[in-house]
């Protein structure tokens, strides 16, 4: 049924569009753009005419179509950090056209370069987007000299740290289970190694990301608040290398090269922390204790020819964590093949296979086990057409059956009973349209919708709960059998208007849904979580998305800036009654409670991307706030993820060739928490009397990091280089968690007690590639 | 449950073991609340049945609470019989002549400003501690200390739908250490039930007092709650106040409970 809807759908769009690509007397130029050193593909490269009058960038997989009247033109291929390179032709007929673009660093004092199509930020619709090259994330000073692309992202306006040295985020006010992370199209559902203060991912193997905060393409869904979208490199096509790092946490190593020239390659990229062996020889910990994390990405790229390509690439990672015969563990395995094709050199498609799991395991030695998880298998179809100059089409299907384990323990001793959730199984089916049209040279649109839908499936009892989380009623489904079913239908809109050559204004609509729910106690992310669907009794969280903002550019590109806000309206977000055991709860659903949201602010954002100086001033000033009917007397409150200030001062300065230095800091209001406002006594104990959610707040936090990058001097075969960090530079004590207890030497009276985790870190970190 | 606790431990020795964690009393401005009425009743078996009143206070305030002193609290025992409560002094009220008796349910009734509380509680068998030992403990630790954990019998009713809640005393303090509330799914429906939590752990020379007590499991549910929110747990949950059985957002419980204690010096063991 849902496969003749998507046959359906995609037919009549081919049907329309094959019209509106029959246009007289236009050709279309269109090929791939990629690295000249490795032949890596280059996503984001901006392709436009002499005259900027017509223009359109490469897509993740470096494929660019570009239509235009007959005639004669100079079309230049530039991206930032790269040498622009100007083509010449003589357009009579279509032509495929592949670039090869030189690193701008290795070739200096031949051209002056200008990095990328002058006022890029001001002609594209989308707004709330940031691109991230893995080059500006290289530099940034981080925790244990780790370099981390979701620390990086934290910096941005619009994205907060929830806790501290975290990996869990929140963008615009959404929880951390509201953010879309795919790696290579592959959703990554615990994006935190070492409970979450290293990410899941290598930056060794990244080539870069995409984060949407606002105006989220209806090619992406399944999250309420945002898409980090991670794309893997591809490998090097031409030589052999390696490269690699060893610092005081963790070493790396990555392995890449062609197997048969310019046509498959592969990378192999590998990390393992060794914090277990060096505390163990310190004698922090005993020698039974483990306490490591490793990961392991690896991809192969085949060209099989100009139409046709395929790639193949993989995820595993795992923490490990234990003493003597009790420990955890927990870790990622995703892995997705995909294959490109040309259907016309205006016509491009990829089809992408997805499997993703995630579990984590108890062993609480002679005790039992405890084991909880989560496992997707995805198909989507994705093709885009570049109907002509004025018009981009994407359109295609996203399906996913999901499988969750919610956890079962397992005791050793017979004589109890092992405790085991049942499991659940969803499908979630979407198709979607959307198209970015040249309305005229000032107004620019992009709309298009997603129709998601979705379905519990049996095995499974639909189940029917009285307000004391008794069942009154259970309904039996077989397997297989549909339990639930929901439909969203979710427009997008963003419009930019363009008011002269420095400035535009744009504005942007979305609609999200989101069926699936993380179940936490903490607002932070653990490893423990675990996810459920959308059920009978829970019904998925939507998103509304107004946002509005200015973008301006000044001395010749060197500046960008751009004022955003927006607002939110958020419907059937989740929390708990009070007290809910929230692991290995048969009942959960009956426990949830649901409600509204809303949150609004305005991010302030100054970026200099060139000179010896660059570097970014954020700013976001906003207001989160829930009302569920059963919290806080069904009030409305500051949400956990409300911060009212949030400031990042990014910079890096070239000292001279081989030395730079950079710098970032970071103020943000304390979260907002329940403090007691009172006490009282029961059973000889001071027991805290809590009144209002949310009430207070944590301590304002601030934080310097200092770091020193040096490059060897190199030969051909062989570079190294250092990086020097100081995390937390002037040692500020910021709060991790107040606890509120009786004194132990004074008892009958209370105190409240600061916990901070980190004071001044340094850290080094040597690279090395040959 | 106990899971919890296991992973609670887990959570705390990766945070202890990976980073240099630090701690400090603070000072930290808290609001006023309006002083709301506290109940805190009990009966066990051959005494009397108290109930003390009394309100809630400034977190910090290190003066005595206000007591309530002209409440009129009633008991009643499964067998309809009642009995009014006197007032002794500092709003502890006691019974003259009801006695706690195992198998009975008992109800009290507070009835205070043309309010009315009620909370009922079931007296279950009695448990003994037929054996306290000290085992090695699984717990990491710093530095050379040597850490212990105790190891207990107890006697149990299989019959019954019964709970545990067990309080450790150390070296004579009159705050427990840590009390550990046992749902009666993770052991066995046996007489005898061996026991032996992950945590508390001890130092050799400790001291400690253990102290068994036989539960219904509305009990049960409002001591874990009470050590959920008590305990010390980085990135924890949303903080709240235990569900009373005498009421929606009333303070303090009542509870028909009985114990055994038994007293143990933890010694070097090889």
């Amino acid at each position: 049924m849902r496969i003749t809807t998507h046959s359906f759908f995609l037919l009549t769009l081919f049907t329309c569009l094959s019209f509106i690509a029959n246009a007289q007397n236009k050709f279309t130029i269109s090929g791939r753009v990629s690295e000249a050193d490795t032949g890596e593909d280059l996503i984001g490269v901006t392709i436009y005419t002499s005259d900027q009058a017509n223009g359109t960038m490469t897509n993740t997989y470096g494929f660019y179509s570009l239509t235009l009247p007959e005639g004669d033109y100079q079309i230049l291929f530039s991206f930032i950090g790269y040498q622009t390179q100007t083509i010449s032709i003589s357009l009579t007929s279509n032509q495929q056209i592949n670039v090869e673009l030189g690193n701008a660093d290795t070739k200096l004092n031949e051209v002056v370069v200008k990095a990328e199509k002058k006022d890029e930020n001001l002609s594209a619709t989308k707004m709330g987007v940031e691109k991230l090259d893995m080059k500006d994330v290289g530099k940034l000073p981080v925790l244990f000299g780790e370099r981390d692309v979701l620390k990086t992202i934290q910096l941005l306006p619009g994205i907060s740290t929830v806790s501290e040295g975290g990996n869990g985020f929140s963008v615009r006010g959404g929880s951390i289970d509201q953010n879309l992370i795919l790696l290579d199209e592959a959703p990554v559902y615990s994006a935190s190694h070492l409970m979450g203060f290293f990410s899941v991912f290598n930056p060794d193997a990244i080539k870069g990301m995409t984060v949407y905060k606002g105006g989220i393409p209806a090619n992406y869904g399944g999250r309420a608040a945002s898409v980090l979208d991670i794309t893997m490199r591809d490998g090097n096509s031409k030589n052999f290398s390696a490269s690699g790092g060893i610092g005081l946490i963790s070493s790396r190593l990555t392995l890449e090269g062609p197997i048969v020239e310019d046509k498959v390659s592969f990378i192999v990229s590998g990390r393992r922390s060794y914090a277990d062996i060096a505390a163990k020889s310190a004698g922090i910990i005993e020698s039974g204790a483990d306490l490591y994390f490793y990961d392991l990405n690896a991809k192969l790229n085949y060209k099989i020819n100009d139409k046709n390509r395929l790639f193949l690439s993989g995820y595993f990672g795992l923490d490990d964590f234990g003493f003597e015969d009790m420990g955890m563990n927990w870790g990622n395995t995703t892995g997705t093949l995909r294959w490109n094709h040309l259907f016309s050199n205006k016509l491009f498609f990829n089809a992408t296979f997805i499997y993703s799991n995630y579990n984590y395991g108890f062993n609480f030695g002679d005790k039992g086990s405890m084991s909880s998880g989560i496992k997707d298998y995805g198909l989507k179809l994705d093709f885009t057409l570049y109907a002509n100059a004025n018009n981009t089409m994407k359109f295609g299907s996203d399906d996913t059956y999901h499988n969750f384990y919610p956890g079962e323990f397992l005791f050793e001793e017979n004589t109890i009973p092992d405790i085991k959730v049942a499991k659940k199984q969803a499908l979630e089916n979407s198709i979607y349209f959307t198209n970015t049209q040249k309305i005229n040279s000032k107004l620019t649109a992009d709309y298009g919708i997603r129709l998601s839908f979705f379905e519990q499936l049996g095995e499974g009892y639909n189940t029917t709960y009285n307000d004391n989380n008794q069942i009154i009623d259970q309904e039996y489904f077989a397997k297989g059998k549909i339990m639930q079913t929901y439909f969203e239908p979710e427009p997008r809109v963003s419009l930019n208007y363009r008011m002269n050559t420095k400035s535009s204004v744009k504005a942007s609509y979305n609609r999200m849904a989101q069926y699936m729910h993380m179940l936490s106690n903490s607002t932070s992310g653990q490893p423990t979580d675990t996810w459920m669907p959308s059920t009978s009794n829970v019904r998925p969280t939507t998103v509304d998305q107004y946002s509005i903002g200015y973008f301006r550019n000044f001395n010749d590109n060197t500046f960008k800036f751009s004022i955003e806000s927006y607002y939110k309206n958020m419907n059937d977000i989740t929390d708990y009654k009070d007290g809910t055991e929230v692991m290995l709860n048969e009942d959960i659903e009956s426990y949830i409670l649901q409600g509204k949201g809303r949150s609004y602010g305005a991010e302030f954002y100054l970026k200099k991307k060139y000179g010896k100086l660059t570097g970014w001033l954020s700013y976001t000033l906003s207001k989160t706030e829930n009302q569920i009917d059963g919290i806080n007397q069904g009030n409305w409150y500051n949400s956990a993820y409300d911060k009212t200030h949030d400031i990042s001062i990014v910079a890096s300065y070239q000292l001279s060739k081989r030395v730079s230095l950079s710098t970032n800091w970071v103020y943000y209001t304390g979260n907002a928490v329940t403090f007691p406002s009172g006490k009282y006594e029961f059973d000889n104990n001071q027991i805290p009397y809590f009144t209002e959610r949310n009430g207070y707040r944590m301590p304002d936090y601030h934080r310097l990091d200092l770091n020193l990058h040096l490059e060897g001097k190199g030969t051909k075969r062989f570079n190294s280089s250092w990086d020097f960090s100081l995390y937390n530079a002037y040692n500020q004590m910021n709060a991790y968690s107040i606890n509120f207890r009786e004194s132990v030497d004074e008892p009958g009276s209370t105190e409240a007690v600061k916990l901070s985790l980190f004071g001044i870190v340094p850290s080094i970190t040597w690279n090395f590639k040959f | 449950m106990i899971y919890k606790t296991y992973i609670t431990i887990l959570f705390a020795s990766i945070l202890l073991l990976s980073f240099t964690s630090c701690e400090e009393i603070i000072d930290i401005d808290l609001n006023s609340s309006n002083p709301s009425i506290v109940i805190d009743g009990d009966i066990q078996p051959k005494q009397n049945a108290q109930v003390r009143l009394s309100y809630t206070n400034d977190y910090f305030n290190k003066e005595n609470p206000k007591y309530e002193t002209n409440a009129t609290i009633t008991i009643s025992n499964s067998e309809g019989i009642s009995e009014t409560l006197q007032h002794i002094s500092d709003g502890l009220y006691t019974s003259q002549f009801m006695r706690g008796d195992v198998g009975q349910e008992y109800t009290i009734k507070v009835d205070l400003n043309n309010e009315t509380f009620e909370g009922k509680s079931t007296m279950m068998t009695p448990t003994k501690i037929l054996k306290l030992s000290q085992v090695k403990s699984g717990t990491p630790h710093q530095g050379d200390k040597e850490s212990y954990g105790l190891e207990m019998q107890l006697t149990n009713n299989p019959e019954e739908d019964n709970y545990y809640l067990i309080k450790f005393f150390k070296n004579g303090a009159l705050q427990e250490e840590r009390y550990n509330a046992i749902p009666q799914d993770i052991f066995a429906q046996d007489e005898v039930i061996v026991y032996s939590p992950v945590l508390p752990s001890f130092e050799v020379g400790d001291e400690v007092i253990v102290k068994a007590y036989s539960i219904d499991e509305s009990t049960y549910t409002y001591y874990s709650q009470l050590a959920e929110i008590t305990s010390e747990r980085p990135g924890g949950t949303t903080p709240y106040n235990p569900e009373s059985n005498l009421g929606p957002n009333i303070l303090g419980y009542f509870r028909a409970w009985s114990s055994d204690s038994q007293s143990i010096t933890i010694q070097t063991m090889e």
